[in-house]
């Protein structure tokens, strides 16, 4: 334990010079060509600094609610801006500003904390990035035209679809479904980075406890956003195409929605919690000075909150009528996963009691969350129970709980980690004045804004009101939340003071300012662009508290990788279980595609929220022309050197295929992510067969030409044979005959997609009349286009290798073609024989 | 991923939860469609169907989950506490150390899934069914 | 626009003069059986959360305070015990608590051999409500925005919806339900004592989400059969001559082609729209538009002049061209149909 206090009270002398050519192979671009950077600690500051901008932008709209329900029948705003500003100041802060900074923190963060230099796909991140800016600025700017979305952020059908006109709710489906995509290229960044570039030791037992979290969180990511994002793509069909999903007239049912959107909805409370409550385990011992007490049980606390918070989503829908044992199971789950809170709650306690708390500014934000966030909590298990919460759903108590568990969840650990994790970007400090007194502001400010909610609520207030009658005990307790609000900004406006003057102002930050034991506090200064300037060996939770003379041998250069002998971007690639090197990765540098490619991107959705296809045709030409050019030029295989002396004697190969590369395990994830979506089809399918009185329903009768099926499906399966043929040729070193194989299987695909349309064709189903032929249609177009998009994925794979570009490889493309190529057929045979014979079974 | 249930495969730790997620899908499934398609006066060995499909799938669930809990203790507890290995370069002893904190957190799991599992089973006996 | 300081007025006034006669809306006033539960309910989960968030910080603050002591305890069986042991316990006997709560608080259930609950079907649309009495002979009695009941009798009120999803939500009487096209949902309430108790929707349906209340009259048995009977006749036939005229300007201006008012079903100008409420009785109601403003001749005259002003974005347009003369003689008329 000496070992501790030692390194908690020692200054790491500062760095040495970086070799010339790391410095250059990781120097940032000059001037505009400044936003070309793809460098997790660029990106990855943008991406926090965009998320504070939404926090403001969604902050400004809650104190027009506040002003406007300050006093009953006020008229600051009328009844249909009102419901635009409650509605963009719940999806502002749930989808631009919430989720998004919990990615960017990550990104930012993992890398440094992880000991590698990057995340493993930076161009990714990057497009990820400026399409969420874009997108997000654009989504956000329909407030200014009173234009917005004005159905709840849960944008509820009927009301969303056939009620609120034109452009609203598509601003909120194609802008917000969009920010959703560009938020799974983080899952798969952020998963394969935690899983593949550690630094050498960090194993799964010693991984960095935010990690964990990190991990837990963006799985569930890419478990709940999909069905969302079917959810949306089936909404927009509905008001675009006129296919009913919804619309009970004609067969379908607006229950689908509340469950496809719960289904996510739920879960996303735990998005925005989980990485906070890895930010606290990750300061909290820095503050009181010993390691995290029960590092184990936190992370079982993690995992299990992570599955448990699936079990939870009919939560949001008790008074919907449902079966009272249906809501019992999960009133018990919702039970259940306070379990793992207790958990968590109870480690980070014993951890204060552990040691001697040092009361910074972070710690107290620490404090405030867990005062805040306990209440929360309990507030959480009452609503679980079912026949309280026939009272309080939808009323101000709910709006209570759900700020006590998101602001005091959340945003007190962010406040938190931005105090103390600035210094990283700025190499400043904050200021300990003014963040005590913005502390206060904002800790007092919250209290009083939101506890008389619990109140007004239990007093019959309903929440979405744009006012309120006098004389029911509400108008003094509004007022106080009203008060309340204006502190609490107030105490923002304090905190952003501080974070914008301290980058002039502030202190300079020596090294390991806080006393950490984290990696990341092991780098000099601000954090250089490299990150760490040599990969370390890891033994332990707290490498510095562990040995305090670590940040000195990393500076020493006696880590790995201390050098960059041909100029390029690399990091360590480890094993997944047990971090042992096996690879370097070529990381890119500097490219504008990103940036112009999310440009292009945002403005095509956006201009096809006003149906103007044919103008939003170029910038998605240019989108995806931008993609197609990117992908040409992954797989950087320089010719000529195939591995290194990385230190130590240690030599690693530049290039893995198969199942131990990064690039397999992107698509894996991403299969998984999709599986999840088309799982949500599946819902939506037996779904409406349960509400639905007979099956087909409603005298509708499919003719399906079981020949055509048999063909299609014949060949799909066929297909199936060419693109394995092609990873074998791939991997004997046969290009030209990989290509060939490739081109088959596209031709087959090809084949077998034009039977099954023409299936459809002949099925005597009008999808816009009712819900069953409509889910019929989209059950088998679905897969069709993952088919689709696999043969431009087979023929752009199959040029590459036919052209065989110089410094470039493309086994990875192979692999990546095969995996996905397999899963559509499956997903596409799955579909056929559902919409085949369920009919006959039910 | 040869062997799911090998000492080093992180599947190990996630086992347990999603058996109770496969509980909680079966279990929530049933009611939802018995209630829907009118199949409430459907019996299975002198079982209503849905008191019957919670019945069994509890059993098989909980069974499981004290298998892999009786795994996970195996491997956790004959190893040495890990704080002695866990600051260790020799790869043989980081290895133990792994391997106990993955079992440890399998059985960890194991439990808090036991639990909810038991508590998602529980209102089929105290709350009406549709 | 003239619309929002008109509107900003007139709902101060309103929500003023609603106040005195409004009754309760309240979790923790309960006035039936239900209600009772559920705010016993609502204040054990509030004492037993206030100990435990209590007791949790004061855990806290020992160890932010006695630093030497707590540093001899081995911190994990904090964790054991107070993290996993206790909320299991806990979370345990409360499952079990909320269940029988459940079966407490669903009237519906297990009354055998009582006497049968009185159904009234209740139909959500922007931004009202339509409300259908079932005498129990075949009978049926359709009104507005306004739930009359007997006391200590259940009511089963089958809630659907026309257009959007909407919730019925009674605070002093029982939980919330939603009243969601295409399905019928129903939820079983009990008055005990007799007054005026407010509802409101409580489940985002729009522009007038806000001013979509309605108000649960509790009557003494016989009082209800009374009202119930009265509410089966027809509309009262005008005899004084400016109702009369009333009743022709009434229908001059088009009323009927989305109101029904009984006994006025014959004629070229019949009242048998079926788009607003039923007004033939709307003279005895407590509020219009839904609790927007209270009842009277004023009131009427305003509303059907700048139903839009007032309550922009419901279904009923403006009649901005109507002289006040006509407009005070149609209130007149519809003030009179008690």
């Amino acid at each position: 334990m000496t070992n501790i206090d030692q390194a908690r009270t020692t200054t790491p002398p500062p760095p040495g010079p970086l070799p010339h050519n790391l410095a250059t192979a990781w120097a940032k671009p000059k001037g505009w060509r400044q936003l070309t950077e793809v460098n997790n600690t660029f990106i990855g500051a943008m991406y926090v600094g965009t998320g504070l901008l939404f926090l403001v932008l969604g902050g400004v709209l809650a104190l027009l609610i506040r002003w406007q329900l300050a006093v009953p029948g006020n008229d600051l705003l009328t009844p249909e801006q009102y419901n635009q500003v409650f509605t963009m100041h719940g999806t502002t802060m749930m989808f631009l500003f919430a989720v998004p900074i919990v990615e960017a923190t990550s990104v930012y963060l993992m890398p440094l904390q992880l000991g590698a230099r990057d995340l493993p796909f930076p161009r990714m991140s990057a497009y990820g990035f400026w399409c969420y800016l874009f997108g997000g600025l654009m989504a956000y700017s329909s407030i200014f035209w009173w234009i917005a979305p004005n159905s709840g952020w849960f944008v509820y059908p009927p009301l969303s679809t056939d009620y609120a006109g034109d452009y609203k709710t598509d601003f909120w489906l194609l802008g917000i479904g969009f920010i959703e995509i560009a938020a799974i290229a983080q899952v798969v960044e952020v998963v394969v980075g935690i899983m593949k570039t550690r630094a050498v030791g960090m194993s799964l037992d010693r991984l960095p406890i935010y990690s964990w979290y990190v991990l837990v969180t963006v799985l569930m990511i890419g478990f709940g956003f999909p069905p969302l994002i079917l959810g949306d793509i089936l909404m927009e069909v509905e008001r675009a195409a006129g296919w009913p999903f919804f619309d009970p007239t004609r067969g379908g049912d607006p229950l689908l929605w509340q469950h496809l959107f719960w289904f996510f909805g739920h879960p996303e409370v735990y998005i925005i919690f989980l990485p906070a409550a890895g930010l606290v385990s990750t300061i909290l011992p820095t503050f009181v000075g010993r390691p995290l007490v029960g590092y184990t049980w936190v992370v079982l606390a993690a995992i299990a909150t992570g599955f448990l918070s699936f079990g939870l989503w009919v939560h949001h829908m008790f008074t919907t009528g449902l079966p009272h044992l249906s809501l019992s199971f999960f009133s018990a789950a919702s039970f259940a996963v306070a379990i793992p809170t207790g958990i968590q709650v109870f480690c980070w306690i014993a951890t204060i009691w552990s040691g001697k708390p040092v009361w910074k500014v972070p710690f107290l934000y620490i404090i405030g969350f867990l005062f805040t966030f306990v209440m929360g909590g309990l507030t959480g298990v009452m609503v679980a129970a079912v026949p309280f919460d026939w009272q309080a759903h939808d009323s101000y108590f709910i709006v209570a709980h759900l700020h006590y568990v998101l602001i005091g969840g959340m945003v007190f650990p962010l406040l938190a980690a931005l105090y103390y994790y600035l210094p990283l970007a700025s190499g400043r400090m904050m200021s300990e004045r003014l963040g005590k007194l913005s502390f206060w502001l904002i800790f007092l400010g919250f209290h009083a804004t939101f506890f008389p909610m619990h109140v007004t609520g239990l007093l019959g207030m309903p929440r979405r009101v744009y006012t309120y009658p006098a004389g029911f005990g509400w108008d003094g307790l509004n007022l106080a939340s009203s008060l309340g609000a204006a502190v609490l900004a107030l105490g923002f406006v304090v905190f952003f003071y501080d974070l914008i003057s301290h980058w002039w102002v502030g202190p300079k930050a020596k090294r390991n300012p806080w006393g950490a034991g984290t990696l990341e506090w092991a780098s000099s200064l601000p954090s250089p662009d490299t990150g760490v300037r040599s990969v370390p060996r890891v033994t332990g939770h707290y490498p510095i508290w562990d040995d305090p003379d670590l940040p000195g041998r990393i500076d020493r250069g006696e880590g790995l990788l201390a050098d960059s002998p041909h100029g390029f971007r690399e990091t360590i690639r480890t094993g997944t279980v047990d971090a042992r090197p096996e690879q370097i990765l070529i990381l890119p540098g500097p490219t504008a595609v990103p940036l112009v490619a999310g440009l292009a991107t945002a403005t095509a959705f956006i201009l096809a929220v006003f149906h103007l296809w044919l103008w939003a045709a170029p910038p998605a030409a240019l989108a995806v022309s931008l993609l197609l050019y990117w992908a040409w030029h992954t797989e950087f295989r320089p010719e000529g050197v195939a591995s290194r002396d990385v230190g130590d004697g240690m030599i690693l190969p530049y290039y893995a295929t198969g199942p131990r590369s990064h690039a397999w395990w992107a698509m894996v994830v991403l299969v998984v992510t999709d599986a999840s979506a088309y799982g949500g089809l599946l819902f939506s399918y037996l779904f409406i067969w349960t509400v639905s009185g007979s099956w087909p329903p409603g005298g509708l009768s499919a003719t399906f030409d079981g020949t055509l099926a048999l063909a299609g499906a014949g060949l799909l399966l066929l297909s199936v044979l060419p693109v394995r043929m092609a990873v074998s040729a791939d991997r004997r070193g046969r290009p030209l005959s990989t290509a060939l194989f490739l081109v088959l299987a596209s031709l087959l695909g090809a084949a077998a997609g034009f039977l099954l349309w023409l299936l459809l064709r002949a099925s005597n189903l009008p999808a816009a009349e009712h819900t069953y032929a409509a889910l019929v249609w989209m059950m088998l177009l679905f897969p069709l286009g993952h088919v689709a998009l696999g043969m431009v994925m087979a023929l752009f794979t199959a040029t590459k290798a036919a052209v065989r570009p110089r410094g470039l490889a493309w086994s990875h493309a192979v692999a990546n073609t095969s995996l996905w190529w397999q899963w559509s057929v499956a997903q596409l045979l799955f579909s056929l024989a559902v919409v085949l014979y369920f009919p006959t079974l039910a | 991923m040869a062997n799911l249930l090998a000492r080093d495969n992180p599947f190990t730790i996630i086992l347990a939860p999603i058996l109770w997620s496969l509980h909680f899908l079966v279990v929530y499934c049933t009611n939802a469609v018995a209630c829907a398609k009118g199949w409430g006066g459907v019996t299975v060995l002198g079982l209503g169907l849905v008191d019957f499909t919670v019945l069994a799938a509890t059993v098989v669930v909980l069974v499981l989950l004290a298998g892999l809990a009786g795994l996970a203790w195996s491997r956790f507890a004959p190893v040495k506490d890990a704080r002695d290995y866990v600051h260790e370069h020799d790869p043989e002893l980081a290895r133990q150390a792994r391997q106990r904190f993955m079992a440890l957190a399998g059985l960890l799991q194991c439990g808090l899934a036991f639990v909810a599992t038991a508590f998602v089973a529980l209102p089929v006996l105290l709350v009406p069914k549709c | 626009m003239r619309g929002r300081h008109v509107l900003g007025a007139v709902l101060a006034l309103a929500a003023l003069a609603l106040a005195g006669c409004t009754g309760q809306q309240a979790v923790l006033d309960p006035r039936g059986p239900a209600a009772a539960h559920l705010a016993e309910f609502s204040w054990l989960l509030f004492w037993g959360g206030a100990a435990i968030f209590a007791f949790t910080m004061a855990m806290l603050a020992i160890g932010l305070v006695f630093t030497d002591w707590t540093k001899r305890t081995p911190p994990i069986r904090l964790v054991v015990w107070l993290g996993l042991a206790f909320p299991v316990v806990t979370l345990l006997a409360l499952t079990v608590y909320t269940a029988a709560v459940g079966r407490w608080v669903d009237l519906g259930r297990g009354q055998d051999g009582g006497e049968p609950p009185l159904r009234v079907d209740v139909v959500g649309q922007q931004y009202w409500w339509e409300v259908t009495y079932h005498d129990g002979q075949g009978g049926t009695v359709t009104s507005a925005n306004e739930l009359n009941i007997p006391v200590g009798r259940r009511v089963e009120v089958h809630l659907a919806s026309r257009d959007v999803i909407h919730s019925f939500w009674v605070p002093s009487l029982h939980g919330k339900m939603d009243l969601i096209p295409g399905r019928t949902n129903t939820i079983t309430i009990q008055a005990d004592t007799p007054g005026v108790i407010r509802g409101q929707c409580a489940e985002f349906c729009g522009e007038q989400h806000a001013l979509m209340a309605f108000f649960v009259v509790a009557h003494e048995s016989a009082a209800f059969e009374a009202w119930l009977a009265a509410r089966r006749q027809p509309a009262r036939v005008p005899e004084m001559p400016d109702l009369v005229a009333g009743q022709r300007a009434f229908l001059a201006a088009g009323c009927g082609s989305c109101h029904v008012v009984r006994g006025l079903a014959e004629g070229p100008y019949a009242a048998v729209g079926q788009l607003g409420p039923d007004l033939t009785h709307v003279g005895s109601r407590l509020s219009l538009a839904a609790g927007t403003l209270p009842n009277g001749v004023g009131p009427l005259a305003a509303w059907i002049a700048d139903a839009q002003d007032l309550k922009p974005g419901n279904r009923m347009p403006s009649f901005h061209h109507l002289d006040s003369e006509t407009l005070t003689s149609i209130a007149r008329y519809l003030g009179s149909l008690e």
